[in-house]
């Protein structure tokens, strides 16, 4: 089955790949590692440069890949975006991207050393460069902090040391693996018509589309809060804290939880945007995000480094309130607003109704726009307290200023 | 009003200009559910020095403060936020401050008409107190310092201000720590006059809305105003010399790798013609930097660079610069390889293939960005600061020749060249 989403509303048809399994750590460097592997070289493709040139003739086609984690599956995306060949006036366009993409997965009769080992001293720059963003690279701490031991907790894109461990022997036996073992998954979307599908069924005979349920159950109990704090030559301190909110995609909570959220912080109209940032100056930003295939929430903040305290106490009494007061109809009524014109305004972006019509047809669930909007408009103030009682704290991350 | 129909993307853009000189541009997508709206003012951070049209006066202003003016323009008079007011009609809001604009913005799926209305009256309404000034001073160091702490920002700006004297283009958007305390409530009110009239500033709409009735809504909202007519804004930029400042700099900071950037000043020309050369030069750089080519594969195969490894093009008024940006383990010996693989543009002769498959790549990259309401509406604004309407530009993408390339290669100076290069602090060394 090839997932089809057929409109003429965008100016780039998106043929997507998904290669999915359940994900296990010690596979995590394998599969960042392999789509720039893929693009080194190909049978037909002799070298890097003509694989980035067959790209840039096709109207400067994009192929992005990466590999990310979606509940406890590790899903390979491999992405070729084209202009619209009615646009380009070119109509071989879409056979030849097909064609392109399948070379780029399938044309690797042999791998080469160097190439492997290119890539893979790259990634690992990367990886060790990506400790650069620090709101990234705190969140990653609390995240290992606080799921220590569970799938949530280890680094997706596997770790310096999991790279540097990778052998090409390894390499080789494990690409065979994914060939044979991964599930895949196609989307079309854009201006496409049933000859199109077809056409990729047919080159891509082995695609297929199996609906799981792929939330990660995986949790702990609470006993104290942990508290962490490590320092950096920063000028701001982050503050990061993590709770468990055992709620998850299609629990019948779910839509609370999610209101629960945008309410706290996930909004400039929410609390903690407006207390904690607007009011008292606290800090430049503060966000809530709340991860439904997990069942937990986190807070992250950059904050003045002298007035920790007072913003550690101030986030505290937000997120107390929400718990414990019942919230006005006219305050959820913005969170409301808020969330379903994200959810109308996803609807014009072509990634983004990719990714949900992927998520629901995964989940076997395929709820119409209308009905989405329902759900969200039948949260009561009530059901938003009843959450609130399932939130619980669990570790604060600090990544504070040297001292 | 007129309309304008760009047949081959199947495009049209609705436009009028206002009696008070507000300029109107519409761009109808009905199959979209969002509408995207920018109000913009030609008012950015190199507007630092101009003449008060109210006292004939020449003034100069403390760098930052369209930015600044940009964040105080959401506190009402009555103590509400805009921000707030506007994401009670359930739209997303925005605001930015560019080099040479100002921005305020929302997009949303109902209550356009509120929200549009109300968009036009905040930022019609100037409200600025000692007290409320200050507090922002507080708000606004914070973000710098936040800034301050991105490597990549530092340095962006590390090269512009090695390559250029006198622009204002080597100065941070947001000014400095410093120079943010330097502003006050009045200062604010001389920059709003003059940048904030309606003739210095333009709406455009993009998105799902019927433009007879946008156009009587925004006529209707400007029409009991008041404004009186004003003569265009003097503006002084400061006359940048050919020659750079200084050919390298370098700073620590906590970052694993040593970071790279090296620049190019370039001859800027202004209008289309601006537009034209910046496409070309993307197009010249596309042609021996991008990762098709053999310089990308040396410097990858030596362990130059990494993924990280960019480069662009920067066209702003009186300022053209060729930049290149990337982590490296060596950033000398890359730069030293770059400058040689930049100096041999000048006598290259041009491969007709590689030109014509970069070309049509940039068409095909400049078709794929119309793709969302935003990028449409962000690039709309920006080609007009050209003068030239966005879907104008495939066909100055087509008119580029082998010959503007090669014009733009000649106009490389070996003295011309500067780095600027981002060192790990000596605690973070990197171990890869």
């Amino acid at each position: 089955m090839i997932l089809v989403d057929q409109t003429k509303k965008f100016k780039t048809v998106l043929i997507t790949l998904k290669f999915k399994r359940v994900a296990k750590v010690d596979e995590f460097a394998f599969r960042t590692l392999l789509p720039s592997v893929l693009r080194t070289k190909t049978n037909q493709y002799k070298n890097r440069q003509q694989f980035n040139e067959k790209l840039e003739s096709m109207y400067g086609a994009s192929l992005t890949s990466n590999t990310n984690k979606t509940g406890i599956l590790s899903i390979i995306h491999v992405q070729l975006k084209l202009v619209n060949p009615s646009l380009a006036l070119d109509h071989k366009l879409f056979s030849e991207g097909l064609n392109f993409l399948k070379e780029y997965i399938y044309g690797h009769d042999t791998f080469n050393e160097k190439d492997f080992e290119l890539e893979k001293s790259l990634l690992i720059e990367e990886v060790v460069s990506k400790e650069n963003d620090k709101t990234r690279f705190a969140l990653t701490r609390l995240f290992e902090e606080m799921c220590q031991g569970e799938l949530y907790g280890a680094r997706v894109s596997g770790t310096k040391a999991q790279l540097e461990a990778l052998t090409f022997k390894q390499f080789k036996k494990m690409y065979k693996d994914f060939v044979e073992n991964d599930e895949l998954q196609i989307i079309l979307s854009g201006d496409v018509d049933k000859k199109d599908v077809s056409l990729t069924q047919t080159i891509f005979p082995n695609a297929s589309f199996s609906p799981m349920d792929f939330l990660d159950y995986e949790t702990k109990s609470v006993q104290a809060v942990t508290e962490v704090v490590e320092h950096d030559k920063i000028s701001q301190t982050k503050l990061n804290i993590g709770y468990r909110f055992p709620i998850r995609q299609g629990d019948s909570k779910h839509v609370a939880a999610v209101l629960f959220n945008a309410a706290l912080g996930g909004y400039v109209h929410s609390r903690l945007f407006l207390n904690v940032r607007e009011k008292h100056s606290l800090c430049y930003y503060v966000s809530s995000v709340y991860d439904a295939y997990k069942g937990i929430l986190f807070i992250y903040s950059g904050v003045d480094a002298k007035r920790l305290d007072l913003a550690k106490k101030v986030i505290d009494e937000e997120v107390k309130r929400m718990c414990t007061e019942r919230i006005s109809e006219k305050e959820l009524a913005l969170s409301k607003q808020a969330l379903i014109n994200d959810l109308k305004e996803s609807e014009d972006s072509q990634g983004a109704r990719q990714n949900l019509i992927y998520i629901q047809t995964l989940l076997g669930k395929t709820p119409t726009l209308a009905e989405r909007i329902e759900k969200i408009e039948q949260v009561t103030p009530e059901d938003l307290l009843e959450v609130g009682k399932l939130l619980v704290k669990d570790t604060v991350y600090l990544l504070d200023v040297e001292r | 009003m007129k309309k304008v129909y760009y047949n081959h993307l199947n495009e049209s853009v609705y436009h009028h200009t206002l009696q008070n000189g507000l300029r109107v541009y519409m761009i109808p997508k009905n199959d979209f559910h969002k509408v995207f709206a920018t109000f913009t003012t030609h008012y950015g951070s190199f507007d630092q020095s101009f003449i008060s049209p109210k006292t004939g006066k020449k003034v100069n202003q403390p760098e930052g403060i369209a930015h600044f003016l940009e964040h105080k323009m959401f506190s009402m008079p009555d103590k509400t936020d805009a921000f707030e007011t506007l994401s009670k009609f359930g739209v997303n809001a925005n605001a930015y401050t560019n080099f040479d604009r100002t921005s305020y913005l929302f997009s949303g799926t109902k209550n356009i008409e509120g929200a549009l209305n109300y968009l036009l009256d905040f930022v019609q309404t100037p409200y600025f107190t000692v007290k409320s000034v200050k507090k922002e001073q507080g708000i606004i160091a914070e973000e710098l310092r936040m800034y301050a702490d991105y490597p990549n920002q530092r340095l962006f700006y590390g090269l512009l201000q090695n390559l250029y004297q006198k622009h204002p283009m080597h100065v941070e958007i947001g000014g400095t720590v410093e120079s943010i305390h330097k502003i006050t409530a009045k200062k604010l009110y001389d920059a709003y006059e003059t940048f904030y009239h309606p003739s210095n500033m333009e709406v455009v709409l993009v998105g799902n809305f019927d433009p007879d009735a946008m156009l009587k809504l925004i006529e209707d909202n400007q029409a009991n105003k008041g404004y009186q007519y004003q003569e265009p804004i003097k503006r002084f930029m400061p006359k940048e010399p050919k020659a750079i400042r200084t050919a390298h700099a370098e700073i620590e900071m906590p970052v694993v790798m040593p970071k790279l950037a090296l620049g190019v000043k370039l001859t800027p020309a202004s209008g289309k013609d601006a537009l034209k050369k910046d496409i070309a030069l993307a197009i010249l750089m596309d042609m021996y930097f991008s990762n098709s080519t053999k310089n990308y594969q040396q410097l990858l195969n030596s362990r130059l660079i990494n993924e990280s490894f960019e480069y662009t093009s920067i066209e702003e008024e009186q300022a053209f610069t060729m930049a290149f940006f990337g982590d490296t383990v060596d950033p000398t010996l890359l730069k030293s390889r770059l400058t040689k693989m930049i100096l041999a543009l000048k006598r290259q002769k041009h491969d007709p293939v590689v030109f014509e498959r970069q070309k049509k790549s940039t068409l095909g990259s400049f078709i794929m960005s119309l793709n969302s309401l935003e990028s449409i509406s962000m690039g709309f604004t920006n080609y007009l600061a050209n003068g030239v309407s966005m879907f104008e530009v495939p066909e100055i993408i087509e008119s580029v020749t082998i010959e503007d390339i090669q014009a733009i290669a000649k106009d490389i100076h070996p003295k011309r060249i500067a780095s600027f290069v981002v060192m790990p602090a000596k605690s973070q060394k990197a171990s890869v």
